[in-house]
């Protein structure tokens, strides 16, 4: 189990790297697109909607990783005043509803992901592409945020029995 | 279900949820889809919570956002920041809550003229708040005018929301662009008069550093060495606006370039500081973008099931005095700022107010300027509000959201005032356009 | 007394903001079908106009609609590709919605949208044309050396005339004019007024080309379950609805060019030959696109939109 987990935080890890790696390039692509387009007179139409696509990429690569590290911000106003025990039990109970929210958009990512190729749905804009190519993105980082959501809930869970 | 009803579960199963202090975006996630469930016919209007998440994030608008914060990040963590702060330290040393001024100077003409107000919040959070912190500067003097300032940008153009009110309301663009510039001074110099009055009567919470007397000479070259070359960065942003190189939303990428480049010239741009500065950047658009998903799912709800309209039209249906439906107009979208994008408030707002404006004869270019305060002031209203949300994600861990709240509410009563003289004094929204020959 | 029969009420959503020039169509529409109900068949069908994107984002309104999420959808082609490449066809079309009906291309063309569970209920479309306005006076159809802003619908003909397509939203238009990072757009002939853009160009290019398409489309299933004679209604008030809309955006346009010209726009009338080059590369390039992505499909569209050599 423990090398699983060990994996897995690799695999979050990388995919946030890939989500930095994406950014710089878009910067990149930003910038060249306008140098080309005023100093040669040249566009290159594909390069703005490849900067929209990075941008649900770089949030479903790197969202799971920083649920991990607490990066998503949150409002600690009762939060604040509980026990640690209670705390536990408050947060794994808060956890399995956020699992399950993520496991609802698993679901029905997948189901639209294949909906996505079977019925050949494309996404139209300067050039067009399969829609599936850049939605999958989707399913894959909710995959990853249920399980991260049910891992934290345990932990809680075993926290909560070793404190009481 | 009647509009109220809709309102109050919607609202209400929100702050339940951000009670048990599960992170923002999940409570919104769901929230999202008990709603989608039951107002949205079942499944399919849960299929429709799924694929909204593709649409509303792959939008060019939102490229400003990771753009402003890497650079941002790449000055604070190259320390070209820090230079640049230590030599307006030294021209002024003695001058109260300076790092608060230069934070609402800086703000207006970055976030003025490029007009994004969460990505200029994250920008000067980023490169300004660790030191204003550092320097013992309290939360109210540092958070407040970083979150205050982005309000000013729908103002002075350009600006894609006034393009977008002015469309939507069949006003003239030009006008309205014109219209909000003094309305923007005034609002800006009210923060100024606020942030050195308060340093004033609270020194504490702004405190004179020891700054060592320093030979004017030297003062001249830390300048030509610290400061002109931020200058640079501002150029690659501004200037190539205006120079028509690239569009407002592009120039966030060219600005990128030119904190990238100044800092592998000063030689400042170790492995570590990229690392850092990328990684920084990925955290906090990944939180933002998160929380511009769902809450923009939130708000299509609230507009699918007619609560949003329900509202608004209850207001401009109410038998008082127009000034006083013109109040209630604002209110509404004061209310609804708290929860929903700011295009949508429009599209569902401005229908509805701009046959109440034509019908008393108001004037329509006034009314979108007092638009525009409004929307952007519900930006920043707590307890929801895109810009409170990016600042707690900039800020270091030992800032609370009640510590940003504290911090934001003499700019929420300021903007407030600001429509409040608009309101009494329509011609400071018409004086400039018409003295320009306009109409 | 008959038995009070039971009200169907069909949701309704537009691609456009309650109060826009494009939503006209619509409401033509709905009011010849209040009109019609209230006559024939009192209180039986209601339709509920739910709003316009800020309830459902435009490009994912057809598919709101093959779930059932939404009954009727009033929209444009383009925000509707993804899911039926096809109707992209339509601004190709040298014909009226009515001219259409007669020819089959309408029949095929629902063929089309039943097999993705949509109903064509009609086209309400203007039968407007899009326009190049520029900053920067041309002589033929060569736009060689011009960055204008275009959206797919009109991608491939800028760049068969030899233009640099930019892409960027309508919401920076303005400036990008203002500031020449671009040198023109296409737009209809009514609406750029609407974005203040009248005050950054100064020509509008003789010939228009294409056609402001805006089918009004159903869910299939909310279709099939509607009694036979509600479904003729409809069908009567949308082909009713489409000659209507076409007299009162023609005008609209017919209106809309001494305005602009007022503004200061001038009209360049390219050269006979120069205006045929024109239409010809529009029509070549966009029907090379159109049977491109829809091999199977895409010749049939063609021989049953184009009037033929
Ligand atoms: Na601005
Ligand atoms: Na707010």
């Amino acid at each position: 189990m423990k090398a699983f987990w060990a994996l897995f935080d690799k695999l979050l890890n990388m995919m946030a790297a890939l989500a930095g790696i994406i950014l710089v390039f878009i910067v990149a692509a930003v910038c060249y697109t306008i140098g080309m387009r005023y100093f040669f007179r040249q566009t290159t139409i594909w390069i703005i909607q490849t900067t929209e696509y990075a941008l649900l990429w770089i949030v479903f690569l790197a969202t799971t990783w920083l649920l991990r590290e607490g990066g998503h911000i949150t409002t600690d106003i009762i939060y604040s005043h509980l026990s640690n025990k209670a705390r536990d039990y408050l947060d794994a109970i808060m956890f399995i509803i956020g699992g399950l929210a993520c496991l609802v958009m698993l679901y029905f990512g997948i189901t639209y992901t294949y909906e996505c190729i079977t019925s050949n749905v494309t996404d139209v804009r300067a050039v067009t592409i399969p829609k599936s190519a850049v939605f999958i993105i989707i399913p894959i980082g909710s995959f990853l945020l249920t399980i991260q959501f049910f891992r934290m809930a345990w932990q809680r869970l075993v926290s909560a029995r070793k404190g009481g | 279900m009647e509009w109220y009803s809709i309102m109050s579960l919607l609202f209400g199963g929100m702050v339940l949820l951000l009670l048990t202090g599960i992170p923002i975006a999940f409570a919104f996630l769901i929230v999202n889809m008990v709603a989608a469930y039951f107002f949205l016919g079942g499944v399919p209007g849960l299929i429709g919570v799924v694929t909204g998440v593709f649409t509303s994030i792959t939008t060019f608008t939102l490229l400003p956002v990771p753009f402003f914060i890497l650079m941002g990040e790449l000055i604070f963590h190259s320390g070209l920041g820090l230079d640049a702060v230590n030599v307006l330290d030294k021209w002024l040393g003695k001058l109260r809550g300076r790092l608060s001024i230069l934070a609402i100077i800086m703000g207006v003409i970055i976030g003025a003229l490029s007009g994004s107000t969460i990505a200029t919040c994250a920008l000067l959070g980023t490169i300004l708040l660790p030191d204003m912190l550092k320097r013992g500067y309290s939360k109210h003097m540092s958070l407040g005018p970083l979150m205050g300032v982005g309000t000013v940008d729908a103002l002075i153009p350009p600006n894609a929301l006034t393009v977008v009110l002015a469309s939507l309301a069949m006003i003239d663009v030009g006008q309205l662009l014109i219209a909000g510039i003094l309305p923007g001074i005034i609002m800006s110099g009210l923060y100024l008069i606020y942030v050195v009055a308060w340093a004033h009567i609270r020194p504490h919470e702004a405190p004179i550093y020891d700054v060592p007397h320093v030979p004017v000479k030297e003062k001249v070259m830390a300048t030509v060495q610290y400061l002109l070359p931020l200058g640079f960065i501002i150029f690659m942003v501004i200037g190539l606006i205006f120079l028509g190189v690239a569009t407002p939303t592009e120039a966030a990428a060219t600005g990128t370039l030119g904190s990238f480049i100044l800092a592998l010239l000063y030689g400042r741009l170790n492995w570590d500081a990229l690392k850092k500065s990328v990684v920084g950047t990925i955290k906090v658009t990944t939180m933002i973008f998160m929380i511009i998903i769902v809450s923009n799912t939130y708000g299509e709800i609230l507009a699918f099931t007619g609560a949003a309209s329900g509202m608004t039209s209850y207001i401009t249906s109410l038998p008082i005095p127009p000034i006083a439906i013109v109040i209630g107009m604002l209110i509404v979208v004061l209310i609804l700022g708290a929860f929903m994008e700011t295009v949508a408030i429009m599209m569902i707002t401005i229908p509805i107010y701009m046959a109440v404006v034509n019908a008393f004869g108001l004037n329509p270019i006034w009314f979108g300027v007092l638009m525009l305060i409004a929307l952007e002031t519900g930006l920043i209203t707590p307890p929801f509000g895109v810009t409170l949300f990016v600042m707690k994600g900039v800020a270091p861990p030992d800032v609370t959201m009640a510590d940003i709240w504290r911090a934001i509410i003499p700019y929420v009563i300021i903007d407030i005032l600001c429509i409040f003289i608009v309101l009494m004094m329509p011609s400071i929204a018409t004086v400039v356009p018409n003295l320009m020959g306009m109409k | 007394q008959a038995l009070a029969a039971e009200v169907v009420t069909l949701k309704a959503v537009t691609a456009w903001p309650k109060t826009s020039s494009e939503n006209k169509a619509f409401f033509i529409f709905t009011e010849l079908v209040e009109q019609m109900v209230a006559k024939k068949y009192p209180g039986e069908l209601k339709i509920n106009y739910i709003g316009g994107p800020e309830a459902v984002k435009n490009t994912d309104q057809a598919q709101a609609a093959q779930r059932g999420m939404v009954d009727m959808v009033f929209t444009t082609n383009a925000y509707y590709l993804s899911v039926l490449p096809e109707v992209d066809a339509y601004k190709l079309s040298d014909f009226t919605p009515a001219e259409e009906r007669t020819k089959g291309a309408y029949k095929y063309m629902n063929e089309l949208h039943e097999k993705k569970g949509l109903y064509l209920l009609g086209r309400l479309g203007l039968s407007e044309k899009f326009y190049l306005y520029l900053k920067k006076p041309i002589q033929s159809a060569d736009l060689k050396g011009l960055n204008v802003r275009v959206s797919p619908m009109y991608l491939q003909i800028i760049k068969g005339l030899g233009g640099n397509p930019v892409v960027i939203p309508p919401t920076e238009v303005y400036v990008a004019l203002e500031r020449n990072v671009v040198d023109g757009f296409c737009w209809p002939a009514v609406g750029i007024r609407d974005w203040g853009w009248h005050k950054q160009v100064k020509y509008i290019v003789e010939p228009g080309f294409y056609q402001v398409p805006n089918p009004l489309i159903m869910s299939l299933n909310t279709w099939k379950k509607l009694p036979k004679k509600l479904q003729d209604l409809l069908t009567e008030a949308a082909s009713e609805a489409e000659k209507k809309a076409v007299a009162y955006f023609d005008q609209l346009a017919k209106d809309e060019r001494p305005i602009l010209i007022k503004e200061g726009l001038q009209v360049i009338n390219l050269p006979a030959a120069e205006q045929q080059k024109f239409l010809k590369v529009g029509s070549e390039e966009g029907w090379k696109d159109i049977i491109q992505k829809n091999p199977q499909t895409g010749p049939e569209l063609k021989k049953l939109l184009t009037k033929g050599s």
